[in-house]
């Protein structure tokens, strides 16, 4: 959704790093900072879901680093990086191949055994270890022992995970070697007021992974923070994401640390505009008012489930009541809040699902955003593939753990759920076109309020709930059919998952043109109609019922999308 | 002897029971596929028992004019030991595979569906016009009306798979159609 400036090669490298850059994370960036700091020279190499290894591999090959870095941010990551990793050794890179990330951390075995090209795991924080592994590669004794690092030697080792880092405020700037992406031409940028969190939720890897390293928590001073704000600020970037675990410290000082971010700003000129993650009982009402001046345009709410029986599994610590509470007050605050519903976890039932769609619906009216509908992925490390493994379940690659669900008709509608609200499908279309509208809109509110329609905002939040109750309709239909139909009918089934893919699209369908309609010849939003453009020019073809017309407007046959 | 498929699905399920139970002596091969898919299950699957809930009711309204959130949060029971059902059951299940078909403009107002896995049954349906053909081919007939309509495709492998597509056509206000 933003425009991203393309990577130019420079000088020759002696570390490549691998990570999906547009998804504009942090840890590829940091580790080349610290690198750099070391007087090694560093290349950011993006790799994204589905793309050709080809290009990746051509850089490798010219560029001959001694050590490339595959940063693992997703599960779904791990087939494309291992693909990757082995074509690089394939076409002959002989650098040193390693993996960083908290599911490496966890999974360094398994990953050691899936795949023969990759010659080390580092484990941990590895910002600690990076530099000795880099500068240590000559030597088999030095590079063996740095901490963290798991190897064949030939035997499966794994060396202690290195010591957390003291301060963060210690850690150099992330190197943002390949610019800065833009939207509406304000820069945008991720930056991490802290690590870790202290909160325990069952399913959470970077909470897994922080406690491992024996840091739950750490926060970087409110001035260390703001100094990366401003030199950003100064690079012309407005719109940050806070992309911390648990931007809010606990307890008395998560007002007093608010109160010295927004003051720093302030007494720097440095009026920027941000969106945070938390959790429900971080919202209250007076802290996001405040926040919100400071110039909060949106927040990623850890709901998870409206159904207590799950949030009690999830190990969330919080009750249905308390989610619907914390959505109730940002809505009163015209604080956009995006959030999933863990709708499938391992010990799903019918019930449990009825309960969230219940939850759902009464949210509806207090929701802007299109619901999205997911399953919890339970990743090696955390308290709930302990769980899942203790009941002889979760056999397989860790990345992540797959599981059936015990109740059939629940597993039938997790199937449902992913032929219905697949990511590439008509559901999440709508969902992305809506987050970019709301943006820009947002945007205008913070930087050109005199321009700002609120009438606007209101139609794109009646969008969504429009998009929201119907979808829930077609849940509810499916939960009747769980709950008294022949699941185990396939003509049955796939007839009716047919039909209510269809009703999905057409709600799509109508969305969007609702959502052209508010963007034509608005100034708030005027990339959505040129997306929308250019998602048309993509795929459509225009020809009148005579083919004549056809041969004279000289169109190809749509091409398969495979 | 009338054919299976036209046999009613009671005694269809009566029949794969009976093979399940006595074996399948007497029944012949002209089962086709049929006969290696496990019989519909027994209900076997732990349905856990329904307690009524007491919900709290909601707080009273305050004075307040800001509408306030108060949801009835009603928890459903625990869920199920694990296990209970064993996997066989959801190995039964439909919808083992999410695939993919692709809608693609073949010649005027001709569609074809195409996808890599063979075998699939193709349910074509529109939001408005008329269509004509069948398999993975389609003629639609745009309506005389003004409009975006949908042209969905559902390919249908049986309980190994299902994948959909969808175009979305535009009838202007001089007949022509354009695919989005």
């Amino acid at each position: 959704m933003f425009e991203s400036p393309s990577v130019t090669s420079s000088s020759p490298v002696d570390v490549l790093l691998i990570e999906d850059l547009s998804q504009q994370r942090l840890p590829a960036r940091n580790l080349a900072a610290v690198l750099q700091r070391a007087g090694l020279r560093t290349r950011l190499a993006h790799f994204g879901a589905d793309q050709d290894a080809s290009a990746v591999v051509r850089l490798a090959e010219q560029e001959q680093p001694r050590l490339v870095v595959s940063s693992i941010l997703f599960a779904h990551c791990v087939p494309g990086h291992l693909a990757l990793l082995t074509a690089l050794r394939e076409a002959g890179v002989h650098a040193h191949l390693t993996m960083v990330g908290p599911l490496p951390t966890f999974a360094f075995a398994e990953l050691l055994a899936a795949c023969p090209a990759l010659d080390s795991v580092l484990c941990g924080e590895a910002e600690a270890s990076i530099v000795q592994l880099a500068t240590g590669l000559e030597d088999a004794a030095r590079w063996q022992t740095v901490p963290g690092l798991a190897c064949r030697s030939p035997a499966l080792r794994v060396n202690s995970l290195p010591k957390p880092l003291a301060s963060l405020d210690n850690l150099p700037f992330p190197a943002r070697d390949n610019g800065l992406p833009t939207r509406l031409d304000y820069g945008f940028a991720t930056v991490e007021g802290s690590r870790g969190c202290y909160h325990a939720c069952a399913f959470c890897l970077p909470c897994a992974f922080y406690r491992a390293m024996g840091a739950p928590y750490r926060l970087r001073s409110v001035t260390n923070l703001v100094d990366e704000i401003e030199a950003l600020y100064h690079q012309g970037t407005r719109l940050f994401l806070f992309d911390d675990e648990q931007f809010l410290p606990p307890g008395h000082r998560r007002e007093e640390r608010v109160a010295a971010l927004g003051h720093e700003l302030e007494r720097r000129g440095v009026r920027i505009a941000f969106t945070l993650k938390c959790r429900a009982d971080d919202v209250d009402e007076a802290l996001f008012r405040h926040l919100k001046e400071m110039g909060l345009l949106r927040v990623y709410i850890g709901i998870e489930s409206g159904c207590q029986v799950s949030l009690d599994l999830l190990g969330k610590g919080v009750t249905a009541q308390r989610n619907a509470e914390a959505l109730a007050t940002l809505d009163r605050l015209d604080i956009v809040a995006d959030f999933r519903s863990l709708l499938f976890h391992p010990w799903s039932t019918l019930e449990t699902v009825q309960a969230d769609i219940r939850f759902l619906q009464r949210m509806v009216p207090h929701v802007s955003a299109c619901f999205t509908f997911h399953e919890v992925e339970v990743y090696p490390g955390t308290p709930l593939a302990r769980r899942l493994r203790a009941e002889g379940r979760g056999e397989g690659d860790p990345w992540p753990l797959p599981y059936t669900l015990t109740d059939p008709r629940a597993e039938l509608l997790r199937r449902l759920s992913r032929f219905l609200f697949s990511p590439s499908g008509a559901h999440a279309g709508i969902q992305n076109l809506l987050t970019q509208a709301w943006y820009d809109l947002l945007l205008q509110r913070r930087f050109r309020p005199a321009q700002f329609e609120a009438d606007k905002a209101r139609k794109l939040k009646a969008i969504a709930a429009g998009v929201n109750a119907q979808s829930l309709q077609v849940w509810q239909e499916m939960l009747a059919f769980a709950g008294e139909g022949d699941i185990y009918d396939a003509e049955q089934v796939n007839e009716r998952a047919g039909i209510w893919a269809g009703r999905i699209q057409a709600v799509c369908v109508e969305a969007e043109e609702r959502l052209l309609e508010i963007s034509r010849g608005a100034e708030c939003i005027p990339q959505l109609e040129t997306l929308y453009g250019s998602m048309k020019e993509a795929n459509h073809g225009v020809f009148g019922v005579d083919p004549k017309a056809i041969q004279r407007a000289g169109l190809q046959a749509r091409p398969g999308r495979g | 002897m009338a054919p299976w498929n036209k046999l009613p699905k009671d005694l269809q399920k009566a029949i794969l029971t009976l093979i399940v139970l006595y074996g399948s002596t007497g029944v012949s091969c002209r089962l086709g596929p049929v006969i290696c898919d496990p019989p519909p299950p027994p209900t076997t699957a732990p349905r856990p028992t329904v307690t009524p809930m007491i919900c709290d009711p909601p707080p009273p309204p305050t004075t307040a004019p800001t509408p306030t959130v108060t949801p009835m949060i009603c928890d459903p029971p625990p869920p199920p030991p694990s296990g209970g059902a064993g996997p066989s059951s959801q190995d039964r299940l439909p919808l083992a595979e999410i695939r993919a078909v692709d809608i693609v403009w073949e010649d005027g107002l001709t569609f074809g569906a195409e996808t890599p896995w063979p075998g699939a049954r193709y349910r074509w349906s529109t939001s408005g016009g008329t269509l004509s053909g069948s398999g993975d081919r389609v003629v639609w007939q745009p309506p005389t009306e003004p409009g975006r309509y949908l042209l969905q495709v559902v390919a249908d492998w049986g309980p190994n798979g299902l994948a959909v597509d969808a175009l979305v056509l535009v009838v202007g206000e001089d007949g022509s159609v354009t695919i989005c």
